[in-house]
C-alpha cells in the first residue's frame, strides 16, 4: 500500500507526512499539491496490485475534493484506493456529503495527531 | 468378514459400482466404484437399504425379479433413473438365492441423446406421437403416456387397435380435420384444443401440438406431436368464465348505479343504470374522466371524495341529491342516492382504483317525509283548534298536550306540563287530583269513553267545561286515555253584560290588575297578566302588586300612585320593569288609574310589556354607537370606500393623520389616488371589489401612496358593510413597511451570518490547525539533538499572522452586518 497526501498547503503536506511517520507508519508517502496530479498519477498507476490510501483535503484551489471524488467515483479504476477527507472544516454537511461515495472510509479534522492516525489506518485496512 | 478382503480388493478394479443385497435387501458388499456412481463410500453405502439409493418407483421391479425368478440368473440392463446430468443405469442384475447383485454404471446424459431423448418423452405429462397422413391416420410412434391420458395402450394404437379419430368427441371431428387440412396446406405448426372419450367413456380436453412433416419432394409425409391434457384448465377457464358472465349480468341489470374507475380516474367500467341516470353512453364514457362528460364544475363535487379513496383507501358513503329538474330519466321527484366509493385493489394490495356504487333510496326518503309531513300535519292540527288536547298513558304520564291545554293548565296550576310528568301529581289541589284520577281510571278500566262537563271556581269566577275522555286502543289494548276539553264559560249562564266585561277583562292583550289602595294586594288579574307573571290563577291572588315590580322601581312606582289615590292626577303612564315568578323581568308601561266598583275603590293598573320596542332600540342605538366610536376612535387609520365608483365616502382623523391629507379633502378623493397598485394594474380594483362583495371580506397586500409622495407598504383588511341600502367596503389600513424592511434585513443578516460560518470552519480554522500541528511536531522533536526548529517556528508565525488577519477580517464583516441589520 501507498499513503498519498493531497493538500494545496505545502505546510500541511510537511506536518502529515511528518506525524505519519512519527507515529509508526510504514508504508511510502507521497504528497501532491494538485488535485490534477492525483488523477494523472492513478492512471498511470492503475494495475490491480496496487492499492492507495488517499488524504484528501478539501478546499484547494484547481480542483477541490468533492471534483476529484465526483472523478473518481465515476470511473472504473482498476488500483484500489480507499480515501480519508482531511479538512479543517468543522461543518457536519461536508462530513454527510463525503458518505455518499463509498470509498471514502472516514472524515477527520486537521491537525493528524496520534489517535487520528491509528484510526485512519485501521479503517483504510485493505482486505 | 476377513475373507472378503481380498474378494473387495478384486473388486474395487471393477468399474462397475456393485452391489450385493440380501435377503433383506440390505446392501452387504459394494466396491470403490461406488463413489464414483453413487457419490457414496463403501463405508456409507454397507448397511443402507437398497431402496434408499434407487428411486422409488424402481422398487416393484426389483421387488418382482427376486420373488418371482429366485433361482435364476437374470439380467436386466435397460431400467435407468437419471439426475440432470448424468443418469445411472442398471447394467446388470443377478438373483440367485440369497440375494441379488446389481452392477450399476453411471452415464453422462450430453453423451446419451438417446437416452436423454427417451427420458425426457417418458417423463413429459402428455404423450407424443407420429402418424402417417393417410386415410387410416396410421399411428408410427406412441410414447407409453398415452395411457394415462386415454386409458389405451401406446400397442394399442401402434397395431391400429384404436384409431385416433375415433377417441375425437363427434361435435370437434369437423373442427379438427379442416384444421389439420390447412395445417398441411400452409404447413408449419399448429395447435389444437379438443374433446377426446377415454376408454372409460369419460370426455377430456387435451390440447395437440404439433408439426407437419414433408418429404423431399415437399409432399406431406407424417404429423409429429403431443397431446396434453387441459382438462382442468379447461374446466376453471369455463367456471371463470361462467362465474364472469353471472357477476357481469348481476352488475348490469343490478338497479343500483355502478362504475369502476382507474386511478387516473378514467372510467372503465359503467353498468346500464349507470347510463339511464346519466344519460351518457358507455361508448362515450369508457377511457374518460367524468370532467370530460360533465363538465369540471360538477366533476369537481366527485373528485374530492375519489382522491381520498385512492390516497387514503378509505370506503366512503355519501348521501346524493339529484334535484328533479335535472333528472335525465325525466324523475318527478328529486332522486336521492346513498353512493358507496372503495378502492379495488391488485394481488398486491396496490389500489389499482375506484368501485362506486350508488342505491336509489329516494322511495325511502319519500316514505320518511311523508310520515313526517303526516305528523306535522296532525300536529298543525292538534295545535290549531281552539280546544285543550292531552293524552296520558296507563300509568297517567303524559304523552301529549297540545298548546291550548299547555296554557290553560298553566293558567289554572302553575305547572308547566312536560312530556312523562305524571299528570295527576302536577294538579296542586287535592280534590281535583282526586276527581281526576277517577275519571281516568274509569276510562283506562271500562275501555268506554267519558262525556261530561266540568265546572272550576276561582275567585267567585266559574269556569265551564265540556269534556270527553277516550280511551286509546292499540290491538285491543287499553295503552291510555286522550282527553279533548272544550272551554264553554262564555255560555254559561252569566248575564249580558258581565259577560261582555268578562270577556272584554279576559280577551285583552294588555295585562290588567285590580289592585287593592290600602296594601296594594291583586284582587284579579286578566288571562294575559296571569300568563305573562308566570304565576297561577290561584297563586296571583292576593299577592302584592309590588311583588311584580323591581325594587328599584319601588319608590317611584308608590310615588306615582300616591299622586293618583290622592286625586293630585286622575291617572298617570309609568315605566317600570316587572319580575315574574320565576326571577325574569320585562320593560313595561303601566297605567294607573281609580275606579269605584260596588262602592269599594280600586286601583287599575294596565300593563304594556315593552320589551321588544325596547330591545331593538336599544340594539340599533349600541351598534351605531359601536360602530362610530370603533371608526372614529381607532388609532388605526380606516376608509370607507364605495366599491362602484372607488370614492373615498368616509375616513377617521388617524387615516387623515396617516395619509396625510385634511379630512374634508381625503373625504372628496377616490381610492385610486392613494392605491398606487391600482394605479399600475387598474384592472385588479374590479376583482378585489368583487371578492369582498362576494365573500364579506378579505385581506390585500397594496402599495399606498402618502401625500408627501411616499410609498407605504399596506395590508389592507377589507370586509362589506351595509348602510342603509348601500353596500360598501370598510377598510383597515396596516402599514407593513417597517416590517418588510425588518425583513429584508433579517433576510441579509442571515445570508452574512452564513457567510461568517464558512469564513469559520474554513479560514480560521486552517492556520489554527496548522499551529496545532507544527506544535505536535515541535514538542515531540524537542527531545532530538540534531534537530533545529526553525522551519518549524517560521511556519508557526506565518500561520499565526494568518489567524490575525483572518480574525480582523471577520470582525468587518459582522461589523457590516450590524449595519445592514439596523
Amino acid at each position: 500500500m501507498e499513503i498519498i497526501i493531497v493538500d494545496d498547503e505545502a505546510v500541511f503536506l510537511m506536518i502529515h507526512e511528518n506525524i505519519l511517520k512519527r507515529h509508526g507508519v510504514i508504508f511510502p508517502i507521497r504528497s501532491f499539491l494538485w488535485g490534477t496530479e492525483l488523477i494523472s498519477f492513478l492512471k498511470n498507476n492503475n494495475s490491480e496490485d496496487k492499492k492507495f490510501l488517499i488524504l484528501l483535503d478539501i478546499y484547494m484551489d484547481n480542483m477541490d475534493a468533492w471534483e476529484i471524488l465526483a472523478y473518481l467515483d465515476a470511473r472504473d479504476f482498476k488500483c484500489k484506493f480507499k480515501v480519508v477527507i482531511v479538512t479543517s472544516s468543522v461543518e457536519i454537511e461536508e462530513r454527510e456529503k463525503s458518505k455518499k461515495f463509498h470509498f471514502v472510509v472516514d472524515f477527520i479534522n486537521k491537525p493528524l495527531n496520534r489517535d487520528l492516525v491509528e484510526q485512519i489506518m485501521e479503517r483504510a485496512h485493505f482486505e | 468378514m476377513k475373507p472378503l478382503q481380498f474378494e473387495n480388493h478384486f473388486l474395487d478394479k471393477v468399474p462397475l459400482c456393485i452391489l450385493r443385497v440380501n435377503k433383506n435387501y440390505e446392501i452387504i458388499i459394494s466396491n470403490e466404484a461406488s463413489y464414483g456412481v453413487l457419490g457414496y463410500r463403501i463405508d456409507e453405502v454397507i448397511g443402507k437399504s437398497f431402496f434408499t439409493l434407487i428411486p422409488e418407483r424402481d422398487r416393484p421391479k426389483i421387488e418382482s425379479f427376486y420373488l418371482n425368478l429366485p433361482f435364476s440368473n437374470f439380467s436386466y440392463s435397460e431400467s435407468h433413473y437419471s439426475s440432470d446430468l448424468y443418469s445411472i443405469i442398471y447394467h446388470d442384475i443377478y438373483t440367485d438365492e440369497e440375494g441379488i447383485t446389481v452392477f450399476l454404471k453411471k452415464e453422462s446424459i450430453k453423451t446419451n441423446f438417446e437416452t436423454r431423448y427417451r427420458v425426457l418423452v417418458e417423463n413429459l405429462p402428455g404423450a407424443v406421437y407420429s402418424y402417417n397422413i393417410d386415410k387410416e391416420l396410421t399411428v408410427i410412434h406412441m410414447s407409453p403416456k398415452v395411457f394415462d391420458l386415454t386409458g389405451y395402450r401406446d400397442i394399442d394404437f401402434i397395431q391400429n387397435k384404436i384409431k385416433i379419430n375415433g377417441i375425437i368427441h363427434p361435435d370437434d371431428q369437423k373442427n379438427v380435420q379442416e384444421s389439420l387440412l390447412q395445417s398441411i396446406k400452409n404447413g408449419g405448426p399448429f395447435e389444437l384444443e379438443y374433446r377426446i372419450y377415454r376408454k372409460s367413456g369419460e370426455v377430456r380436453w387435451i390440447k395437440d401440438k404439433g408439426e407437419i412433416v414433408y418429404y423431399k419432394e415437399g409432399l406431406p409425409s407424417h404429423l409429429m406431436g403431443f397431446w396434453i391434457d387441459i382438462t382442468e384448465r379447461k374446466r376453471a377457464e369455463n367456471q371463470s368464465h361462467k362465474d364472469r358472465k353471472l357477476l357481469e349480468a348481476i352488475i348490469e341489470n343490478s338497479h343500483s348505479v355502478i362504475f369502476v374507475k382507474d386511478i387516473d380516474l378514467n372510467y372503465i367500467m359503467v353498468n346500464r343504470r349507470w347510463e339511464q341516470i346519466t344519460g351518457h353512453n358507455r361508448e362515450n364514457v369508457i377511457g374518460k374522466k367524468l370532467e370530460e362528460i360533465a363538465g369540471l364544475e360538477i366533476a369537481k363535487n366527485y373528485y374530492e371524495d375519489d382522491k381520498r379513496v385512492l390516497h387514503e383507501g378509505k370506503v366512503t358513503y355519501k348521501e346524493e341529491v339529484i334535484p328533479k329538474e335535472h333528472s335525465i330519466g325525466g324523475s318527478v321527484f328529486d332522486q336521492y342516492f346513498l353512493s358507496l366509493k372503495f378502492p379495488y385493489k391488485d394481488e398486491n394490495g396496490k389500489i389499482n382504483g375506484i368501485c362506486g356504487i350508488s342505491t336509489e333510496i329516494t322511495a325511502i326518503r319519500e316514505a320518511a317525509k311523508m310520515i313526517e309531513e303526516r305528523e306535522a300535519n296532525l300536529k298543525g292540527i292538534l295545535e290549531s283548534v281552539n280546544e285543550s288536547i292531552w293524552s296520558v298513558d296507563k300509568k297517567l304520564n303524559v304523552i301529549f298536550t297540545n298548546k291550548t291545554y299547555f296554557e290553560e293548565f298553566f293558567f289554572f296550576n302553575g305547572v308547566e306540563l312536560t312530556k312523562g310528568m305524571n299528570i295527576i301529581a302536577a294538579i296542586p289541589e287535592k280534590k281535583e287530583k282526586k276527581k281526576w284520577q277517577e275519571r281516568y281510571k274509569t276510562v283506562l278500566k271500562n275501555g268506554q269513553s267519558l262525556h261530561f262537563t266540568d265546572m272550576l271556581k276561582i275567585n267567585s269566577v266559574k269556569y265551564f267545561f265540556e269534556i270527553v275522555i277516550y280511551p286509546i286502543k292499540v290491538e285491543n289494548r287499553i295503552e291510555g286515555v286522550s282527553v279533548f276539553s272544550k272551554n264553554v264559560t262564555e255560555k254559561a249562564d252569566l248575564d249580558v253584560t258581565s259577560k261582555l266585561y268578562q270577556s272584554l277583562f279576559d280577551n285583552s292583550t294588555n295585562e290588567i290588575f285590580l289592585i287593592s289602595t290600602d296594601k296594594f294586594l291583586i284582587k284579579q288579574a286578566n288571562i294575559a297578566g296571569i300568563r305573562n307573571s308566570r304565576y297561577s290563577a290561584r297563586e296571583i291572588q292576593n299577592i302584592s302588586f309590588f311583588d311584580l315590580i323591581s325594587r328599584a322601581n319601588h319608590e317611584y312606582i308608590l310615588d306615582g300612585i300616591g299622586s293618583v289615590i290622592s286625586g293630585v292626577v286622575p291617572s298617570i303612564f309609568l315605566e317600570a320593569s316587572h319580575l315574574r315568578k320565576d326571577g325574569s323581568s320585562y320593560d313595561s308601561e303601566v297605567l294607573f288609574q281609580l275606579f269605584t266598583y260596588n262602592g269599594e275603590e280600586f286601583l287599575s293598573a294596565f300593563v304594556t310589556d315593552i320589551t321588544d320596542r325596547k330591545a331593538s332600540q336599544k340594539a340599533l342605538t349600541e351598534s351605531e354607537l359601536r360602530f362610530s366610536q370603533i371608526f372614529r376612535e381607532n388609532v388605526t387609520p380606516m376608509l370607507i370606500i364605495n366599491p362602484n365608483n372607488g370614492q373615498i365616502e368616509d375616513c377617521n382623523p388617524a387615516a387623515s393623520d396617516y395619509y396625510g391629507f385634511g379630512m374634508d379633502d381625503l373625504k372628496s378623493m377616490n381610492i385610486l389616488d392613494l392605491n398606487q397598485t391600482f394605479h399600475t394594474s387598474p384592472e385588479q380594483m374590479p376583482i378585489v371589489a368583487q371578492q369582498v362583495m362576494n365573500e364579506g371580506k378579505g385581506k390585500f397586500k397594496f402599495v399606498h401612496k402618502l401625500k408627501s409622495g411616499e410609498m407605504r407598504d399596506v395590508d389592507v383588511f377589507c370586509s362589506k358593510i351595509s348602510i342603509g341600502n348601500e353596500d360598501l367596503v370598510h377598510e383597515i389600513i396596516q402599514d407593513v413597511t417597517e416590517r418588510n424592511k425588518y425583513h429584508k434585513a433579517l433576510e441579509q443578516q442571515n445570508e452574512s451570518l452564513k457567510e461568517i460560518a464558512w469564513i469559520q470552519s474554513h479560514i480560521v480554522r486552517a492556520p489554527l490547525a496548522k499551529i496545532m500541528g507544527l506544535v505536535q511536531i515541535l514538542q515531540e522533536e524537542k527531545e532530538e539533538e540534531d534537530f533545529s526548529p526553525d522551519f518549524v517556528l517560521d511556519a508557526i508565525l506565518d500561520a499565526s499572522n494568518e489567524l490575525d488577519r483572518v480574525v480582523r477580517e471577520i470582525s468587518e464583516k459582522s461589523n457590516k452586518a450590524r449595519h445592514l441589520f439596523n
